[in-house]
């Protein structure tokens, strides 16, 4: 059994272990959290064990377990490989399984179907990011919708979370339904599954390769989400608990970005010089119209939800840049996908913490709470100057290579999109100065400040927003020879 | 000993501090505040003495440094190195030595602050940040540090969190500097994307290959165009010059040593060496730009000065004042005297250190703790040894004879004159008067007694010195304010001193003694002097049409000629919040969202019609089922048939 097996199982088992009818409700965290670390320290070894000079699939496994179901065209392997992109995917994964579980430690209400749940994304995430035959790849990303409908619509924190949770999955699986029409043409035109394979331009297909490339683009749009497809993230995120937004806005997002370089990208390399200026425009207005929406916001969540936006646009920028045979670009929009994870699961996190200490979320509610929370503040400051992209944080190199790519593209475009840096500092300092600056208020004098179990597990976060920051070639190595493919 | 080595332990040392204070003090010791100061000034000490070492050695040490990369990937490497040139060698004693002097008055300053350890730990940060903009080798890595150095001040300015203004100024000077940072973002991705289509494996991210790079024409004379007026925005976020000078004068709300600091060796002098260390090398590609710095610079030192002349905080004068004189900066380095720049650069560095640490002194010993001008008064009797320092600071800075800022602002001038810019010149004498003048007025109003200011003002009779710890800095500094000018670039041979040791050393143009010139800014700056005297002491009625003139021009002036307004009221909040941001949040929430809303409910709504057919009645069944068939029926005649 290969390791990557190993890592979609180990969250499984965890998951069956914490629902188990005789296990105690107070038990299951605990299962949640050793599972999670069994599984981060799966994940690094994968991330440490990966030869990074390689540009194959690496850990493959193939069988053909699923034989009855293979009905002629459609081959479903159990296929799964990673290459340097999935790899730090996977690693993110790792990374943000161990706070999410740690932040839901006071969860009281079903905590079992909770925790099962969420090692149940988990789990779907690791198949997704792991499989290389692309209808099980669509197996898992279809799985991973149903954990986070739940997590959203059951402990959510808003009055309108059946709103979001319907919305959430009426959305993404009208995007699946443009994933599965492409895979179904895919198989019908008498191609593999296998995603490893690009298909070049030589090669017959129904429809024409680059209108198949648009569908699936269409699909992945969603999840990223692309302008103005984005309307569900904002409702989902500010009635998710705070794992599950976690979860959103640090891995689910990046199952876009995910997809879009693997499939739309990477498997039809010929038809990127056709959309690269939709990829382009649409990452401009993602970047600057998520940036202008999101100074208007005056809730937490939805702040940093629409700020995600905003930054889901560099990667579209990045990923533009392929157009020019450089890989510089791309590189930076993946890292950016890395980066985003790690600083935007720390801003929900820690938001999760302000909303649960001091019962609400509403900017001009808050106040001067640096004087209560000290450690919050610091951890809020370093994911907010990371978010804005300040140099010694992972969010700057990843910014400046999608910035270095983007301008070999199209340097107006790029020189416009700069304003967008302004932007970002205007509202993540006016966001992080009106909450937690100010006269200290005296609703507030009784809240404490994080505890060293939130410690930790925000800083499991921040440590890699600065050793990228500070080192960033420790990611930059893995994307490298991947990226350079394309 | 390794010369790669005690550079980056000169930089690595406040590093070291910084991470000292911050993880160890702050964590594990917090009941012993003073272990902070100890560290960080210690730090700077050891790498003010390496500094030292270098500078002495200069001539004997081997300047090519390797570099490490940090990125390294197809089609770009990164890699962090040292560029070591006279003038890095300069800054590092300059930035080294103030900053030493600041933590040490700041150890007395803030003595009682609760978040003392903090404090010291931004110090440090701030030093290796600003040692670090100095030694960057590469443009990137440059950028880095001079980002970073904006998050220091940033931190620092807004060190008191709990007021609303030093919040609010810590915002504005970040932003603010950012919008000058995004044009030097631009020149550097204009670099890049030259090199990548280039063949040669030279680096022009390099600083050096980069200015011989433009020399050779590598460049294209738009792309030169782009980077040289990048690099010229950032310079002008950084050291507050006109349009983007606003952030300045707010960001007194910090500490005062800390305005000391950022007003004398870091932040705003990063901008004045970012342009000394790259245009004097391509300035005859750019005649046009050259122009236009010293037109920038010239202009910011008019506006800057005359703000200053109209103020009532002293911190706030002296950061107008820092504007004014970080423009004649600006202007030497546009006509070409960029050796008289860095000249300036060093002097304003201590006496303008002077001038805002004994500000500190003035509002620590008066009881309301304020800096205003209006609340002070007769403080000669009552404080005598800061009369006297700020009477040497003062001297200096309006360049008078023998002061060091004397010797500074004349090298500028009379470059000015034999470069025949006449017009620039003229501004800078202007400025230079109006220099005298508002440095007089605050002596007079805060230390001599002015009749004027006496109505209902008591004279603060509980006003005291400060304490020792916070004048040894001081009289250090003022021996430099009086000295060093002469001291370190005398303009002839004085026995011991050879004449124009600073500019033959860090290599810029040495020019011939003027003397006529000499006598006329001494001149200049003593009439600014008597005439301060003169008019709080013998008040002369001004003729009222005269006055109501005045009074309008004094308006507009005070306002900062509405130019913090239509930044911020027109042009953020109206423009780009209530224009902008709530057009596209209106959009996002009436039309997007709204559309997706109005799409679920139509077909919630369809299918509720659909619904009703299927009631469970077999006639409505049978109905149905007949109409089909007949359909069917119908179908079947027109087409088969």
């Amino acid at each position: 059994m290969g390791i990557l097996t190993l890592l979609i199982l180990t969250p499984l088992i965890g998951a069956l272990l914490a629902i188990l009818p005789f296990t105690k409700n107070n038990y299951a965290k605990y299962i949640a959290v050793i599972t999670s670390i069994i599984v981060c320290i799966l994940t690094f070894l994968v991330f440490v064990s990966f030869d990074s000079s390689d540009k194959t699939q690496q850990f493959q496994l193939q069988e053909n377990i699923i034989n009855a179901f293979s009905v002629a065209p459609l081959n479903l392997n159990y296929h799964l490989g990673v290459d340097g992109i999935s790899c730090i995917m996977i690693l993110l994964t790792g990374i943000l399984g161990i706070p999410s579980v740690l932040v839901s430690w006071n969860i009281t209400n079903k905590p079992k179907q909770y925790f099962f749940w969420l090692l149940i994304l988990q789990s779907s995430l690791f198949g997704v990011f792991s499989s290389l035959n692309m209808l099980l790849f669509f197996i898992f990303w279809e799985i991973e919708l149903i954990p986070m409908f739940f997590l959203i619509s059951m402990w959510g924190s808003g009055l309108r979370r059946h709103y979001s949770a319907m919305k959430f999955l009426i959305f993404t699986f009208g995007g699946s339904a443009f994933i599965l029409i492409g895979l179904l043409v895919l198989a019908f035109s008498g191609h593999s599954l296998d995603m490893s394979e690009p298909i070049y331009k030589t090669t017959q297909t129904l429809i024409p390769l680059s209108a198949l490339c648009l569908i699936f683009f269409l699909g992945f749009a969603v999840k990223l989400p692309v302008w103005p497809l984005h309307t569900w993230l904002p409702d989902a995120h500010s009635d998710a608990p705070t794992a599950g937004s976690m979860m959103l806005a640090g891995i689910l997002l990046k199952l876009g970005g995910y997809g879009l370089l693997r499939i739309c990208i990477g498997l039809f390399p010929d038809t990127i010089d056709t959309w690269a200026l939709l990829f382009f425009i649409l990452g401009l207005i993602n970047l600057l119209y998520g940036a202008f929406v999101t100074m208007r916001q005056t809730d937490l969540k939805r702040l940093i939800a629409y700020s995600s936006i905003s930054h889901m646009g560099y990667v579209l920028i990045g990923f533009s840049s392929i157009a020019t045979n450089s890989s510089i670009g791309a590189t930076g929009a993946t890292l950016q996908m890395f980066t985003h994870g790690t600083i935007t699961g720390l801003l929900f996190l820690l938001v999760g913490l302000v909303y649960e200490k001091a019962k609400t979320r509403s900017i001009s509610e808050l106040g001067g709470l640096v004087k209560r929370m000290p450690r919050i503040t610091s951890l809020f400051m370093l994911a907010g100057l990371a978010s804005l992209g300040l140099p010694g944080t992972s969010g700057f190199v990843s910014e400046l290579l999608v910035f270095i790519g983007a301008f070999n593209y199209m340097k107006i475009g790029t020189i416009i999109a700069t304003i967008a840096i302004i932007l970002t500092t205007g509202y993540m300092l006016w966001m992080i100065h009106k909450t937690m600056f100010g006269p200290p208020m005296e609703r507030f004098d009784k809240i404490n400040d994080a505890t060293d179990r939130e410690l930790i597990a925000a800083s499991i976060l921040g440590i890699p927003i600065l050793v990228i920051g500070i080192y960033p070639q420790i990611i930059i190595e893995y994307l490298d020879l991947s990226l350079a493919l394309f | 000993m390794n010369t790669e080595l005690i550079i980056w332990s000169i930089f690595g040392l406040p590093l070291a501090s910084f991470i000292i204070i911050s993880l160890g003090i702050r964590g594990f010791v917090p009941n012993r505040p003073l272990l902070a100061p100890i560290c960080s000034i210690g730090t700077s000490v050891l790498s003010f003495i390496l500094s030292l070492y270098i500078l002495v050695q200069y001539s004997s040490i081997d300047t090519n440094i390797s570099s490490h990369s940090i990125i390294n990937m197809s089609g770009l490497t990164l890699s962090f190195g040292i560029l070591l040139n006279p003038l890095t060698v300069v800054m590092l004693v300059v930035v080294t030595v103030v900053s030493i002097l600041v933590q040490f008055y700041s150890v007395g300053y803030m003595r009682k602050d609760p978040s003392f350890i903090r404090y010291f730990a931004y110090l440090s940060l701030f030093t290796a940040c600003m040692l670090g903009i100095v030694i960057s080798s590469n443009l990137i890595q440059l950028f880095i540090f001079w980002e970073l150095v904006g998050l220091c001040s940033y931190l620092l300015i807004g060190f008191w969190h709990y007021k609303p203004s030093a919040s609010y100024a810590a915002k504005k000077a970040f932003i603010v500097t950012r919008i000058g940072d995004i044009g030097f973002l631009i020149a550097i991705l204009v670099v890049v994307s030259v090199q990548t289509n280039l063949e040669n494996s030279n680096n022009i991210l390099d600083l050096p290959n980069l200015i011989t790079a433009i020399s050779n024409g590598v460049f294209s004379s738009n792309q030169i165009t782009i980077i040289s007026l990048g690099l010229l925005a950032g310079a002008i976020g950084k050291s507050a010059q006109f349009p983007l000078h606003v952030w300045l004068p707010d960001a007194m709300e910090g500490p005062t040593p800390v305005s000391a600091l950022i007003h004398a060796a870091t932040m705003v002098a990063a901008g004045v060496f970012l342009i000394a260390r790259f245009f004097p090398g391509i300035h005859s590609s750019i005649p046009d730009i050259m122009f236009l710095i010293a037109c920038i610079g010239s202009f910011t030192a008019l506006i800057s000065a005359l703000m200053a002349l109209v103020m009532n905080d002293i911190k706030r004068i002296l950061a107008y004042s820092t504007i004014s004189q970080l423009g004649f900066m600006f202007a030497a380095v546009g006509f070409g005297a960029w050796g008289a720049a860095i000249f300036h650069l060093v002097t304003h560095a201590f006496f303008k250190a002077l001038l805002f640490l004994l500000s500190g002194n003035i509002s620590h010993g008066i009881p309301t703790h304020s800096f205003d001008l209006r609340n002070m008064g007769q403080l000669r009797t009552k404080m005598p040894f800061t009369f006297i320092a700020m009477l040497c600071g003062a001297c200096s800075l309006a360049g008078i004879f023998p002061f060091s800022g004397f010797w500074s602002k004349d090298e500028i001038l009379a470059e000015a004159l034999s470069n025949q810019q006449y017009l620039i010149f003229g501004v800078l004498l202007i400025t230079t008067f109006i220099t005298s003048i508002y440095i007089f007025r605050i002596i007079h109003l805060a230390f001599l007694n002015p009749k004027k200011q006496m109505k209902g003002q008591q004279v603060p009779e509980k006003a005291h010195e400060a304490n020792w710890i916070m004048n040894i800095p001081i009289l250090l500094l003022s021996i430099a304010a009086i000295g060093i000018g002469v001291i370190i670039n005398s303009p002839i041979d004085l026995g011991l001193i050879n004449a124009h040791m600073f500019s033959s050393f860090i290599g810029a143009h040495v020019h011939d003694l003027n003397i006529q010139l000499m006598i006329i800014s001494t001149i200049i700056g003593i009439s600014g002097f008597i005439i301060t005297f003169w008019y709080y002491n013998y008040p002369i009625s001004i003729p009222s049409v005269l006055k109501n003139y005045l009074l309008k021009i004094n308006n507009v002036i005070t306002n900062k000629y509405y130019i913090d307004i239509i930044y911020e009221k027109y042009f953020m909040m109206k423009f780009i919040y209530s224009f902008l941001a709530n057009f596209l949040h209106k959009i996002d929430e009436k039309l997007i969202d709204n559309t997706v809303n109005q799409i679920g409910a139509t077909v919630k709504n369809s299918s509720h019609i659909i619904k009703q057919i299927q009631n469970g009645q077999m006639q409505v069944y049978a109905g149905f089922t007949s109409i089909g068939v007949l359909i069917f029926f119908v179908m079947f005649i027109i087409f088969i048939r």
